[in-house]
């Protein structure tokens, strides 16, 4: 009886070692936030046999509706055919929808909003090597509800054939869908009730790059935002008109020249045709960059408490605080030596949570805390990780969503 | 009462379960020592003494019939070993790290060192940018007998995501190419600035070097003929390894391989860049592949980081499965190199240490699998020996294991100038038995 005991005993002083040693494993490397904060981590592939297989799990957008559930969007990358719609509540990961089965050509839905009645507002798009070949006819991107409640897709239509759309913003009041066209780079507006859409035009002249093999556009604005009088905002450089009496414009030249540099914030002022120059100018570390047009925009937006944006900076990774009504900017600087503030959420404890890095690369977490005035440098949540989008949950943890061919979602609890 | 049987029973069946699945189970009173050839790598001496110490690299066979290998000295980076003071690495003409690239020829039993890689990559190792402290990746022999290698620095990964000047700024992996024939040196550059490279590939027929980064996993080719550089995502992270991933596979079409976050295998088409999940599921809880070597019939053939040996048919694309290295599910058993002998129909393995859980009673432990009885045949413990990371059969059978640790040349250790054992970087050539019992 004695033997028997002891044998229980150490068998189970094994298993329990046995636990530690792997849980010891999970060990993080410099950079590493706190194994304890991360708690939890859901894949958001489900493999081979799908619905999201992998190359679909590559997340563009992440946002919280009322029903508590974190909505998040997916592009096709490297081989993969089909985006979808997919929502967490942090404990699992749900699939949604398969847009690219509804819709085929679209392999990218490239923006989510928050429409009336809580419902989400889709962009989509396809792939650089699909734009950047003439033999291939892409439809255009479109533009859809989805209602989550009754599960019902509405697809409004194709906005410019051959293009996608690379962002959106939503007047609820208006039920206004604003978007930017990629790669053109043109601005648009579709009003949901009338189906009116209306071309802008030409906001930015995208920038063909071809690097490390692959294509992409620069320059396309990545943000639109809009205040509560339905006024929209955007960063681009500044046009002027050519002085026809200093200069001849050859026929079929362009009659207004930039600025040569980037980063100026124009507002779009409902009921006009024309977006004007807000004489604000996003901070910038000037001369970083081979062209001055391109070296700066805003990545990311988020409304402050006051009335004003918090703005992250492509470019140099500034967060800054633009307030509409009085074209101010206040730039509260940067943590680390990273870049590209991409994307922003406020975590249940106030404070203001970033990502930044590379858009296609590894990110790390930081945080500015409003009170106290600093931005913190946190970490990453494991060294392959490639984060592309944060989005508090309902109970203000941050969720850092991958865009990866086998995705991860992270929960961050800055508490622990 | 009841509870208590109940408790018993679950934890009886969690340890026999396992143990009873591969049918074979290592007897670790049974091993028995066995005596090896062992190589040293050459090259780097200082005031007289060597400086090497490392070896995380795997081997390749010229078509002359050479066994290349290399070792590391990396003491310069991480820490001062042996005998030497802390400014010695600021007088030594190589600084910090560096690493040379040997070849043993059989036939005259007679190893060269040929290329040092700070010199073949122009690094003026120092204290500021120092050099490659080793080469973790393959060593490539391509059809005409020029050979591929590429640098590393231990702790690189700490500065990766950053760019920062801390602790070191390494520059990253440098790809060169070594043609023993003429001597002449062509370095392709570093595809990941900062980023120690831990697996290259040659695809031969569409002369493009394939490979990947250490920390982040990402996969890169660069075509040799245009020189371009093509980078991808973090194809090849497996995120169940708390540590770094370094291996990819390519198999005899080009085609390469990478374990993947749901346990199976992904495949990139190197004619469409597109990357498939093949519908497989890997063996152990790691579910990857820790060492490969793909036959001539294009079938791979892996050992996972906890030790679960699998092939893969890609023709038919069938899984098969062998068990666990030494019959011990539950027990990892970290055996990071493979080799084979298609003509004798075997897979041969060594333990070593130093990257994943270990039965220490069976470190340094030869293993052969005979793939036609689907048997597992434990040799013996080759005394000294602490890591090892390449394999390969020659065409005359022999098997040759790429390895550090204490280095015994005439059944005498080797010592340092404090007269203690010290640890180098060698070649183990092994002659295996015709026969197997």
């Amino acid at each position: 009886m004695m033997k028997n005991n002891k044998i229980l005993a150490c068998s189970l002083i094994l298993l329990i070692s046995l636990g530690f040693t792997i849980t010891k494993g999970y060990g993080q490397r410099v950079g590493g936030l706190p194994t304890k904060s991360i708690s939890n981590r859901l894949l958001i592939s489900n493999g081979p046999e799908g619905p999201i297989k992998g190359g679909e799990s590559a997340v563009t957008d992440m946002l919280l509706l009322k029903d508590g559930w974190v909505y998040g969007s997916t592009k096709a990358t490297w081989g993969g055919v089909n985006c979808h719609l997919f929502r967490t509540n942090s404990a699992k990961i749900e699939h949604v929808l398969n847009i690219t089965s509804k819709f085929t050509q679209q392999t990218s839905i490239t923006d989510i909003a928050v429409g009336k009645g809580d419902v989400l507002i889709g962009s989509t798009s396809t792939s650089n090597e699909i734009f950047d070949d003439k033999t291939k006819k892409y439809e255009g991107g479109r533009l859809f509800s989805f209602n989550p409640a009754t599960k019902s897709l509405k697809d409004f239509g194709i906005i410019a054939r051959g293009q996608g759309i690379n962002c959106i913003t939503v007047d609820t009041v208006r039920e206004i869908i604003y978007g930017v066209t990629y790669p053109a780079g043109h601005l648009f507006s579709y009003t949901i009730k009338t189906k009116a859409l209306k071309d802008y035009g030409e906001i930015m002249t995208p920038w063909r790059v071809k690097d490390f093999g692959r294509v992409s556009w620069r320059g396309v604005p990545k943000v639109l935002f809009l205040d509560d009088a339905g006024t929209l905002y955007y960063a681009t450089y500044l046009r002027e008109p050519i002085d026809l009496t200093k200069e001849k414009v050859p026929s079929g030249a362009s009659t207004s020249r930039s600025t040569l540099y980037g980063g100026r914030i124009y507002r779009l002022v409902y009921g006009t045709d024309e977006p004007v120059f807000t004489g604000a100018i996003v901070p910038t570390q000037t001369g970083m960059d081979s062209d001055p047009i391109y070296e700066n925009g805003i990545a990311s937006v988020i409304r402050a408490q006051d009335g004003g944006f918090w703005c992250g900076t492509i470019n140099d990774g500034f967060l800054f605080k633009f307030y509409p009504s009085t074209s101010t900017v206040i730039n509260k600087g940067k943590a680390f030596q990273y870049w590209n503030l991409k994307s922003l959420a406020y975590g249940g404890n106030n404070n203001l949570y970033m990502l930044g890095g590379r858009d296609e690369d590894n990110s790390w977490l930081l945080n500015y805390n409003p009170m106290v005035g600093s931005i913190n440098t946190l970490g990453w949540p494991e060294n392959t990780a490639q984060v592309g989008v944060i989005c508090a949950d309902k109970d203000g943890r941050i969720l850092f969503a991958e865009n990866q061919r086998h995705s991860f979602i992270w929960i961050y609890e800055d508490s622990k | 009462m009841k509870l208590k049987k109940g408790i018993e029973l679950f934890l009886l069946g969690i340890f026999i379960i396992p143990i009873t699945t591969s049918g074979q189970t290592l007897d670790v009173k049974s091993i028995k020592n066995i005596q090896v050839k062992m190589v040293p790598v050459g090259g780097l001496l200082w005031k007289d003494e060597k400086t090497l110490n490392t070896n995380w690299n795997k081997i390749t066979e010229s078509p002359d019939g050479k066994i290349w290998f290399a070792g590391g000295d990396h003491w310069g980076t991480d820490g001062v070993t042996g005998t030497w003071e802390k400014s010695d690495r600021y007088n030594r003409p190589w600084g910090f790290g560096n690493t040379t690239l040997c070849y043993y020829d059989p036939k005259l039993d007679k190893a060269v060192v040929t290329v040092e890689f700070d010199k073949a990559s122009s690094i003026y190792s120092n204290a500021e940018t120092p050099g490659h402290g080793k080469t973790h990746s393959d060593l490539v022999s391509d059809s005409k007998g020029r050979i591929f290698f590429a640098g590393y620095l231990g702790a690189s990964y700490n500065h990766e995501y950053t760019r920062a000047f801390y602790p070191k700024s390494y520059a990253g992996g440098a790809l060169i190419r070594f043609d023993p024939q003429t001597n002449k040196v062509e370095n392709f550059g570093i595809p990941f600035p900062n980023g120690g490279i831990v697996g290259i590939k040659y695809d031969e027929k569409r002369n493009i070097v394939n490979g990947m980064t250490v920390d982040r996993a990402k996969f890169w080719r660069i075509n040799l003929t245009t020189m371009e550089l093509f980078r991808y995502e973090s194809i090849g992270r497996m995120s169940r390894l708390t540590d770094r991933v370094r291996e990819m596979i390519m198999d005899k079409d080009g085609y390469c391989y990478f374990a993947n976050d749901v346990g199976g295998l992904t495949k990139f088409n190197p004619d469409t860049e597109e990357f498939t999940d093949l519908n497989i599921k890997l063996p152990g809880k790691l579910m990857d592949f820790r060492s490969s070597v793909v036959s001539s019939k294009n079938i791979i053939y892996a050992i996972t980081t906890d030790g679960f040996v699998w092939s893969f048919d890609i023709k038919n694309n069938k899984l098969e499965e062998y068990g666990h290295i030494i019959g011990m599910p539950a027990q990892g058993h970290y055996t990071p190199n493979i080799a084979l002998d298609e003509e004798w129909g075997r897979l041969y393995f060594l333990a070593g240490n130093h990257g994943g859980p270990i039965l220490e009673e069976a470190l340094e432990l030869v293993t052969i699998l005979d793939l036609k009885q689907k048997k597992f045949h434990w040799i013996g413990k080759i005394e000294g020996v602490e890591g090892c990371f390449g394999a390969l059969v020659a065409k005359d059978h022999s098997v040759y294991f790429s390895s550090f640790g204490h280095l015994y040349e005439n059944n005498k250790v080797e010592l340092g100038k404090d007269g203690k054992p010290t640890t180098r970087p060698y070649l183990i050539k092994y002659n295996p038995p015709v026969t197997l019992n």
